[in-house]
């Protein structure tokens, strides 16, 4: 009787480790911080059913400097999953994951570069795709290595604005990439600055890399719905252009003529954002050897592609650039600078 | 008059008195009444095959009798039959039974007699044997044997006499058994389930010349023979219903049964299975940070759990009347989670290991019948011994089904890696194997102390194995018997041990380590042991011989010639005035652990990166001893005895400096150190109600190092600036185990089961049995560091640990249910939860860092990663954000969380002795 009462008691647990709650937004009102790293963070984009934003941030936190892909919450607050490359080869090197994307399929896309800690020239960059649940892991694919050339064109060593046409094809804009240092004491300045949109058909472990004709100094590119219709930027211009890929009509469908320069268009829920005017410059570089865009951020516009009304969101005072809607077209994440790094931010459209 | 010069005189020669025998020795004279001996009277010791007629001066010997309680007829045509319960054999022991038979002109019934037999005052029991019995098991707050024979005196845990670890063998029912690839830092991976003893002993003097491998002694064990009844005991053991501070979550059963099979053969069977969810339970104070989640439950260690199962078979064959053949198993498992603090809030990346031993043995006896005094009895051995030791992180753990019991095998990241000895392909990052990083999950959140997100990346394995096969002769004639046999093992050590799997090999990694090697060792004896009045002596000689077979290097076909040793044993006892003198000396030779000969170190936890060579060409490691033990007896039922000994330990193995580099060595025989010291015990038996047994033990034990991985160097500028020149350590230091002074007292008391005491209540107290075990011990020796770590502060171990005491305690109450007998019991450990200090900090010489280190380390911390904490990150805490500004930064901030994070990480757990350990039993006999 004595062992079935002893039995019959339970033991005592050892002492558990508290989980860290998620935390939810910082704050509630709108425009919303939701990052506050010390690093840059870049490129956000939205999952296509909107229960995420994907961006790549910098590990200040390393001596390598990485830059890793983070998934927020739609509404902000702490990061669930952070991809770093956390092999032990890459502790010497600053590995870096930008311009994400996840495309409708699952897959995301993103541009993947190593180099070693310090160095300007990298050791490998490419466009990477791979499961979104596994971005860094063994089933990702180097699609299209950096730099590539097209025919007639000048190398690309960069890509940005990575956009998934279908489950099999994403755009981009390839990049010119140049460091250009001043005067002796200054620090080397890296610009890059677009040279071509390119469409990329992805099979297999390779793509086929096709440019858009008419699309030279583009400066970003967006996608429309169904993945036909295509919205971009040129440099220095005010104007936001459309073009259908399977016919080739390409028609402007905002022009900021009066704010000044249009960049970063991102177009989802029926509406069509940009940044627009602020601290941007289009001119030849010598030093580059070739037109650069400068781009210190702007102002947020926002255009109802049924209406036509233009709406331009109260930043306090911020410059934005790379903004991104939502997949309902009612909420907008951007890079928002208060000085030299970026932080993202979260506006509701009105 | 003579006799003590006599003495004196032989003890300066040479000796070793028989010990650590599986048997006993029953000698006496059988006489009538009128004190005219009897010739040809038959002695027999009932149930067994053991007879002796007696000779012409009435004497008789019966030699080789199993140790426990014995039942003694002694018969003569003409003579009643006398039957002499409750004669008391222990091994290695002479038990005097004198028997007087009376006339019967007509057949009588048998008469019984019940006699203590003093083997106190007896001089032919020459051997400083501690022993414990079946009994004493049961009822002294012990569980393991290893528990009881560290009751002994001289005893610091399972170092004897000051020796290091390993230094000891373990013969069980007469048959060696020894890890002989990491003694020194593993245990013997086997265990005896308590229930399965008839004794155990520490022989800790000059032990037989049949027995080797060991210089500090001899732990040996004689276990039942199955019953001629079907008998058994099954008990229940656990902590449950006990408070939460008290409840380790232990959990054990033990259920042990013998008797007949069929015949003359018996069965005896045992399992032994317990559980802890904390099996290294500690008693260190509870941390006062409220975000420490050990301030809740300060006594129970997470990830910490072990369980163990030892299983036992024996059968014995009578094959007529002079044939007995036994067959042995034991199965013993172990396995383990261990308790990291680096990975105390990502448990699931902190290490673990399994250990498994097997012993299977066969054994054939021969005794003849004893005729006019002179017998023969041959024994046969041939025994399989594996230890197999895993370490490494946990594929995944399982999860717990009774207590602390998952009743499933653990599985290691690279475990087949380490078994195939894969060093070829271990070379790559091993797959499962993530590198870790600081860890984001602890309540402070800071990058610092805490690892997370892998684990350490080790995987270290190895197998050792051995095939004995012993033949011991026992010729007994008149006043000598002779001894003699031998013994060839052949072993097989495979290896396999990989630092850092996470990474390839190469750019500061180490590449896996291999070994696999096919050791031979072999031994030769002869003893014999002389008795003339009251003086009897032994002679004995031991040659051993040992061929480690392994190449010197793995490139190379050469091998290291086999090393030799004899080894002179001898002893000598004679009484004087009331008290018996035993003087013994030997020479005592165990081959080296044989980790020392491969690269690999296993379980080295204070491995450094430092490299050490194996050394396949290392000899014996030696020792010779003198003895001198006093035994006298105050009184009829206390006893007294006085040991004191000089042991010289030479070449014991010990790593040299290996080319200039300083941190390279390489092993080798150098080490030489000196033991001395003084063991008292009083013992009063079990009479009218309460006995005690008292030992103390005061001693000193030095040596060139402490252990065999303390590398100690005098780099000395040869004069004339021709270079430079290492020298080992010359000065002799203490030993890690060089324990002053220890004490320990065993309590014990029992009401009579049938006491007649009329008051209320009475029935709680009949049959009461209480015992108590009071320890007190100087402390142990240790080294300082500077705060760099890298620099001695004075000499090595020339500082002490604290004293420790505990008092442990034992109540067992007799429950009779239904027929069955059986008892319930409390069991508690250190009753009066004293907080021992067990080891202290190198740089501090405190069990804590103290609050200056802990800044020190929060402050270097806190530079490494200066940077702040963004909302975002898993990092922030929302309660180290004083100004709200979504960062956690600058050192106003980040500082006390750096602190407390030092705090956490630096707490002395392990600093600490077991806290209060107590158990709740029941157990039923059957």
């Amino acid at each position: 009787m004595l062992a079935a009462w002893c039995v019959s008691c339970a033991h005592g647990e050892p002492f558990r480790v508290a989980e860290q709650p998620p935390r939810g937004p910082f704050a509630a009102a709108f425009p919303r911080r939701l990052t506050f790293n010390q690093g840059q963070d870049l490129a956000p984009s939205w999952l296509p059913d909107g229960s995420a934003i994907v961006y790549s941030l910098e590990r200040v936190d390393r001596a390598d400097r990485d830059r890793c892909l983070g998934f927020l919450p739609p509404e902000g607050g702490s990061l669930p999953r952070i991809v770093c490359n956390r092999a032990f080869v890459a502790d010497d090197s600053t590995d870096a994951y930008e311009e994400p994307a996840v495309g409708p399929s699952g897959l995301i896309a993103y541009q993947r570069s190593s180099a070693n800690i310090g160095f300007l020239s990298y050791r490998f960059r490419a466009l990477v795709v791979a499961p979104a649940d596994s971005p860094a892991g063994a089933r990702g694919r180097a699609l299209v290595s950096l730099p590539y050339r097209l025919p007639a064109s000048p190398f690309h060593y960069a890509i940005s604005h990575i956009r998934w046409l279908s489950d099999s094809s994403v755009i981009f804009l390839g990049d010119l990439l140049g460091y250009i240092k001043g005067r002796q004491d200054q620090p080397v300045d890296t610009v890059v600055s677009g040279l071509k949109l390119v469409r990329a058909t992805l099979s297999g472990d390779s793509a086929i890399l096709e440019p858009l004709a008419g699309t030279e100094y583009a400066t970003s590119v967006a996608v429309g719905p169904g993945g036909d219709a295509i919205y971009y930027t040129l440099g220095g211009d005010s104007r936001v252009f459309r073009r259908v890929l399977s016919t080739g009509v390409t028609n402007v469908v905002q022009d900021f003529a009066p704010q000044g320069t249009a960049r970063d268009v991102s177009v989802a829920g029926g509406r069509l954002a940009a940044v627009v005017g602020g601290d941007v410059t289009f001119t030849f570089e010598v030093g580059f050897g070739d037109y650069a865009q400068r781009d210190n951020g702007g102002f947020l516009h926002v255009v109802d592609l049924a209406t036509g009304v233009e709406t331009v969101l109260d930043g306090r005072g911020l410059a934005f650039r790379h903004p991104a809607l939502s997949p309902d077209g009612r909420r907008i994440v951007a890079e928002a600078y208060a000085g030299r790094e970026a932080d993202l931010w979260l506006l509701e459209i009105p | 008059m003579k006799r003590p010069c006599l003495a004196l005189i032989l003890a300066c020669l040479a000796a070793a008195p028989l010990a650590a025998q599986t048997g006993g020795v029953i000698v006496g004279h059988v006489r009538d009444h009128e004190g005219a001996p009897i010739e040809g009277a038959q002695v027999v010791v009932v149930g067994g095959q053991r007879t002796a007629a007696t000779d012409s001066a009435g004497a008789y010997r019966i030699r080789d009798v199993r140790s426990g309680w014995k039942r003694v007829l002694a018969r003569s045509i003409g003579f009643q039959v006398v039957y002499r319960d409750s004669v008391r054999v222990e091994a290695g022991q002479v038990t005097v039974v004198d028997f007087v038979l009376t006339r019967t002109p007509l057949e009588l019934a048998p008469m019984h007699i019940s006699a203590p037999v003093d083997v106190v005052l007896d001089p032919l029991a020459v051997a400083t044997s501690q022993r414990i019995n079946a009994d004493d098991l049961r009822h002294l707050p012990v569980t393991t044997l290893e528990e009881a024979v560290a009751l002994s005196a001289g005893a610091v845990g399972e170092s004897y006499r000051g020796g290091r670890l390993g230094q000891t063998a373990f013969i069980i029912d007469g048959l060696g058994v020894k890890n002989q690839l990491d003694a020194s830092t593993g245990g013997l991976g086997i265990r005896l389930p308590p229930d399965i003893l008839t004794e155990a002993a520490l022989v800790t003097n000059g032990f037989s010349a049949r027995y080797g491998q060991a210089l500090s002694g001899l732990i040996n064990v004689v276990t039942k023979d199955g019953g001629d009844r079907w008998a058994g005991r099954l008990a229940y053991e656990n902590d449950r219903p006990l408070p939460d501070a008290w409840d380790l979550g232990l959990d054990r059963v033990v259920l042990e049964g013998d008797g007949p099979l069929f015949g003359r053969v018996r069965f005896l069977g045992a399992v032994d299975a317990s559980a802890r969810l904390d099996a290294d339970p500690v008693n260190a104070p509870a941390p006062e940070d409220p975000l420490d989640p050990r301030r809740q439950r300060p006594n129970l260690l997470p990830h910490n759990s072990g369980e163990q199962v030892d299983a036992a078979a024996k059968l014995m064959i009578p094959l007529g009347a002079h044939h007995t053949v036994r067959l042995f198993g034991l199965h013993s498992a172990e396995q383990r989670l261990l308790f990291d603090a680096a990975y105390k809030y990502d448990q699931v990346f902190a290490p673990a290991r399994r250990v498994t031993g097997d012993l299977v043995s066969g054994h054939w006896q021969y005794a003849s019948g004893s005729r006019a005094g002179r017998s023969l009895i041959s024994d046969l051995r041939v025994a399989y011994f594996q230890r197999e030791f895993i370490r490494g992180t946990p594929v995944s753990t399982p999860g717990y089904r009774f207590g602390a019991f998952t009743g499933r095998a653990l599985h290691f990241v690279g475990e087949d890696l380490a078994h195939a000895q894969d060093t070829a392909g271990a070379r790559a990052a091993i797959p499962g194997f993530e590198a870790p990083f600081l860890s984001e999950t602890t309540p402070y959140g800071v990058p610092a102390f805490f690892l997370g997100g892998g684990s350490r990346g080790e995987i270290t394995w190895n197998r050792f194995g051995e095939l004995r096969t012993q033949l011991d002769v026992n010729y007994g004639g008149g006043d000598a018997d002779l001894y003699a046999g031998g013994e060839l093992v052949r072993q097989s050590v495979r290896t396999f041990q990989r630092a850092l799997g996470y990474r390839p090999a190469g750019a500061g990694v180490p590449p896996a380590t291999a070994a696999t090697f096919h050791p031979v060792t072999g031994a030769a004896y002869a003893e014999a042991q002389f008795r003339a009045e009251d003086i009897a002596f032994t002679v004995g000689l031991r040659y051993d011989q040992f061929d480690s077979r392994k190449a010197l290097a793995d490139t190379s076909l050469i091998r290291p010639a086999p090393r030799r040793k004899l080894s002179p044993r001898f002893g000598v006892s004679t009484v004087l005035r009331g008290a018996t003198l035993v003087v013994s000396w030997g020479r005592f030779a165990q081959a080296p652990d044989y980790q020392y000969l491969v690269d690999a170190a296993f379980d080295d936890t204070t491995r450094t990166g430092r490299f050490r060579a194996g050394n396949p060409d290392l000899g014996f490691e030696t020792s010779s001893q003198y003895e001198f033990s006093l035994r006298t007896r105050p009184t009829g039922i206390t006893s007294l005895r006085i040991n004191a000994y000089v042991k010289r330990l030479e070449g014991l193995v010990a790593s040299v400096p290996f080319g200039l580099d300083p941190d390279s060595s390489i092993f080798g025989n150098t080490d030489f150190g000196t033991v001395k010291g003084v063991e008292v015990l009083w013992e009063r038996e079990l009479v009218r109600g309460w006995g005690a047994r008292v030992s103390y033990t005061f001693q000193q034990a030095t040596a060139t190092a402490t252990n065999p991985f303390q590398l100690l160097s005098r780099i000395r500028i040869a004069p004339g600036g021709a270079g430079d020149t290492i020298f080992p350590g010359r000065l002799e230091i203490p030993l890690d185990y060089d324990r002053r002074h220890g004490l320990t007292a065993i309590l014990q008391g029992r009401v009579s089961d049938s006491s007649r005491a009329r008051f209320p209540g009475v029935f709680l107290v009949r049959g009461l049995e209480t015992a108590a075990i009071v320890r007190a011990s100087s402390g142990l020796p240790y080294s300082r560091l500077n705060a760099t770590g890298d620099t001695l502060v004075g000499l090595p171990n020339s500082y002490r640990l604290p004293w420790s005491a505990t008092v442990d305690l034992l109540v067992r109450h007799p429950v009779r249910l239904r027929g069955l007998a059986g008892s319930v019991y409390v069991d508690a450990r250190n009753v009066l939860g004293r907080r021992n200090v067990v080891a202290v900090r190198r740089d501090t010489g405190e069990p804590g860092l103290g609050e200056q280190g802990i800044a020190a380390a929060a402050g270097a911390a806190y530079a490494a990663h200066p940077e702040d904490i963004p909302y975002e990150s898993p990092r922030y805490r929302p309660g180290a954000d004083l100004d709200g500004s979504g960062a956690i930064s600058g050192p106003g901030e980040l500082m006390p969380l750096f602190v407390a994070a030092a705090r956490d990480f630096y707490q002395p757990l392990f600093a600490y002795g077991p806290p209060r350990v107590v158990r709740i039993g029941v157990e039923v006999i059957f």
